[in-house]
């Protein structure tokens, strides 16, 4: 069906005439062929019964008679119709009365009267009854061939086909004709367009006068063509109108294409650098929250010794691939030492004096960029291979130490990203919260020292004391372990201010504050009483041996040299009381006060000895605490 | 050629063996000629028929001896068209009255030309005889029997004068005498 929609109007036309004349033909033969036949089979059956029923008029008297000769020649007569094979007459009894073979040659057969007519294609059989005053005196057979009637049909019909064809080929000529009165002027037509489409030359006329819907066609083409000539040729003025103007606006729309790329082109090295600023904010921003991290972790360090770890996590953090150590003075100020070291090529020297740096020397940060071709510090003139930089720690306007940076250019982020100023920039901002961070927590170390020791002798205050002896009974308690108390005073101590004055006196004390600090374990506790009275506690000491110890201390003592002035300080001696936990007392007051009552009966036995604590007192006071 | 010889032969041989047996008997002569008689009454018209109309019958009168016996009683009543038959045996010409087929006995032979004198004054009287020469003499049917087989002779120009009509299919079948019919 597609494709038959492709075809040229002419074949279309000539091929449905071809498919409507073919059916019609094909229809009307075949109808007219059957009906013909139909038709010519009932005429030759009505035809051969009216034979037989004058045959049988014309035989009844014969059958009657008994005549078979007349019967015969009655039968005889049927010669002239040449289409009948076989008549038979039969008499009343159903007897053959006399017969009739139109070809004696044919052989036919006929078993006896058929009971009724009969038709097929090729003969016809008729039975007539012959009636004769209302009797039955017999039947007449006749049996025709239908040859003749075929051959007569055949003949029709190829009449008629041959009629139909020709009548199918005029009409056939006059569709090709119609098709070509059509498609003729219509490919002129598409002809036409086709050059007008092509060449644009609208004075083509199509030259067709008929008057029919082509015709129409034709002149609205004509009349369109027309049209289409003026329109063109204003179109052409407008067109070329119309270049100029774009011509003009090409030019313009170019400068501003150039001046456009020129400002993009601007644009991207601002939007660059904007990119820059960002990320440097950003690492900024970064380095910031790490500072401001560090300070928190500082902050919630106890001592300076705490900050170590902290400060080599952060300075590794924070300069990337760097190295370092950060030194304060010690107590001296005679070195500065390491508190912390890191990174993979940290500093081999552990401590310099204050010379060996020139930022310390200088009191500001000094940078080395190229270690080739610059001061070197003394302190790393032995493993420095890159630019570092030492930053005096200054806080409260005290220089603390110095925070010496090697930084590792191989592994820096970017070097355009993190320039040297900038590292320089940091290092120095970091050192700022550093010194601060260490400066407040050296102050906060020495306002503690300050809070529980005795600035004279260096020993720990009575409130020290207070609570030293309060958690150590605790814990006696809990371990059932002993503690042992021992307080002692400086013999005749007024003497020696009055002999040598206070400040000697002082020296005295601080003296014997040295020597206790030497005398006491780790665990033990030495304390400034008040005045010239010490009290050492001695944890986990036993009986015997809190009397070696008393009795090493007294002989200690009076070895102690002092000298002042270039005079010999002579005479030292000290008093003891001794008490002990749980049996001279349980509380601080009762072992306080025991050991404080034997240091008395020391004093009252002559001084220079020491004396142990009344066994039933504090037994006393344990009964009674038991209870 | 061949064929058809032989098959005429088989027809006729099977026609003589038929007319052999139809005539064995001499009963069946009489059988059949009382067929024949009814049959001519089936072909021929009376041209004047009111006494037949009146009366709605046939008589069919027998002259002489009768050679039927039985036989010819079987047709009594029988219908011709609308009449029925009526056997009427009668002793002498004088009986006639009233008859419209006469059957003339051969015991009649001696008397036929005195018979005939009778006759030719009447009409409407179909005569039928097996008397030889009966139709040559005025009779109107004569009954032969020729090779075993009966056949008929008919005088037309008696049948004229006795006013009767006779088919032409019975003039087919018989051996005609005394002119045409077309003929007067």
């Amino acid at each position: 069906m597609r494709r038959f929609r492709d075809y040229p109007i002419s074949k279309k036309l000539i091929t449905t005439f071809c498919v409507i004349a073919a059916i019609t033909l094909l229809v009307s033969i075949t109808t007219l062929a059957f009906t013909s036949w139909i038709n010519e089979r009932n005429r030759a059956l009505t035809e051969l019964k009216t034979t037989a029923e004058l045959i049988g008029a014309n035989s009844n008297a014969s059958l009657i008679f008994r005549d078979p000769l007349a019967a015969r020649e009655t039968l005889a007569t049927l010669r002239t119709l040449n289409y009948i094979v076989f008549a038979a007459l039969y008499d009343s009894n159903g007897n053959e009365f006399a017969r009739y073979i139109r070809d004696k040659d044919a052989e036919y057969i006929f078993g006896g009267i058929p009971k009724e007519d009969r038709i097929d294609d090729q003969f016809v059989t008729v039975v007539q009854p012959i009636i004769l005053d209302d009797v039955e005196i017999g039947n007449v057979i006749l049996r025709a061939t239908l040859q003749q009637r075929w051959d007569l049909l055949k003949y029709n019909m190829g009449t008629t086909a041959g009629l139909l064809v020709l009548a199918f080929t005029i009409a056939m000529l006059f569709a090709i004709a119609l098709g070509r009165s059509i498609t003729v002027p219509l490919t002129r037509l598409s002809e036409i367009m086709k050059r007008v489409s092509l060449d644009h030359d609208y004075s083509i006329r199509t030259n067709i006068n008929q008057k029919d819907e082509v015709g129409v066609l034709a002149s609205g083409i004509d009349e369109m063509l027309a049209q289409a000539g003026e329109r063109d040729t204003a179109l052409e003025k407008h067109r070329k109108e119309l270049e100029e103007v774009v011509t003009h606006r090409t030019e313009a729309l170019q400068a501003a294409n150039e001046k456009l790329v020129e400002e993009l082109s601007i644009r991207e090295e601002a939007e660059k650098d904007l990119k820059h600023a960002h990320s440097e904010l950003e690492l900024h921003h970064y380095e910031f929250s790490l500072l401001s991290e560090m300070n928190d972790r500082l902050q919630v360090c106890h001592s300076i010794e705490e900050t170590s770890p902290v400060v080599a996590h952060y300075m590794r953090k924070l300069f990337n691939g760097s190295s370092g150590g950060l030194y304060i003075f010690n107590s001296s100020r005679s070195l500065v030492e390491p508190i912390a070291l890191w990174g993979e090529s940290k500093p081999e020297v552990d401590m310099f004096k204050q010379d060996d740096c020139w930022a310390l020397r200088q009191g500001h940060a000094h940078f080395v960029n190229d270690s080739d071709d610059d001061l070197i510090c003394a302190h790393c003139e032995q493993d420095i291979t890159g630019p570092y930089v030492c930053i005096p720690m200054i806080a409260y306007g005290d220089v603390m130490g110095v925070l010496h940076l090697r930084i590792n250019t191989g592994t820096q982020l970017s070097p355009d990203l993190k320039s040297m100023e900038g590292i320089y920039q940091l290092a120095i901002t970091t050192s700022e919260h550093l010194s601060l961070a260490l400066a407040n927590l050296q102050l906060r170390e020495v306002l503690q020292m300050q809070s529980v020791r005795d600035p004279l002798t260096g020993l720990y205050n009575r409130r020290y004391m207070q609570e030293s002896l309060e958690r150590e009974i605790a814990r006696c308690l809990r371990n059932k372990t002993m503690l042992g108390v021992i307080m002692l005073d400086i013999d005749f101590f007024k003497k020696f201010n009055d002999t040598y004055g206070h400040d000697v006196g002082d020296l005295v004390l601080n003296e014997l504050g040295n020597f206790l600090k030497q005398m006491i374990r780790g665990e033990d506790v030495a304390c400034r009483f008040g005045g010239e009275e010490f009290i050492l506690i001695l944890p986990g000491i036993d009986d015997a041996n809190i009397k070696l110890r008393a009795e090493e201390i007294r002989k200690g003592v009076k070895d102690i040299q002092i000298t002042n002035k270039g005079q010999k300080i002579t005479g030292l001696a000290i008093s003891l009381g001794v008490a002990l936990y749980p049996q001279h007392g349980t509380t601080v007051d009762s072992l306080v006060i025991a050991a404080d009552t034997a240091l008395y009966e020391a004093k009252r036995k002559g001084r220079d000895q020491y004396v142990m604590a009344v066994q039933e007192h504090s037994s006393n006071e344990k009964t009674i605490q038991s209870v | 050629m061949m064929r058809s010889k032989i098959h005429l032969v088989v027809i006729i041989g099977i026609l003589v063996f038929a007319s052999v047996r139809l005539f064995a008997a001499e009963s069946s002569e009489y059988e059949l000629k009382a067929a024949f008689i009814f049959n001519f009454a089936k072909f021929v018209e009376w041209v004047n028929r009111s006494d037949i109309d009146q009366i709605n019958s046939l008589p069919l009168c027998l002259l002489g001896e009768d050679p039927f016996g039985v036989v010819i009683d079987k047709l009594e009543g029988k219908k011709v068209y609308e009449y029925a038959i009526h056997i009427k045996r009668i002793a002498s010409i004088n009986d006639h009255s009233g008859c419209r087929i006469l059957f003339i006995s051969q015991s009649e032979t001696d008397k036929l030309p005195k018979l005939f004198d009778v006759l030719n004054q009447k009409k409407g009287i179909l005569t039928i005889s097996d008397i030889k020469g009966f139709a040559n003499g005025g009779g109107v049917i004569e009954l032969v029997l020729n090779e075993n087989r009966i056949r008929f002779i008919v005088n037309i120009a008696a049948a004229k004068k006795a006013d009767l009509y006779l088919s032409s299919k019975i003039l087919r079948l018989a051996n005609v005498v005394g002119g045409d019919w077309g003929e007067n």
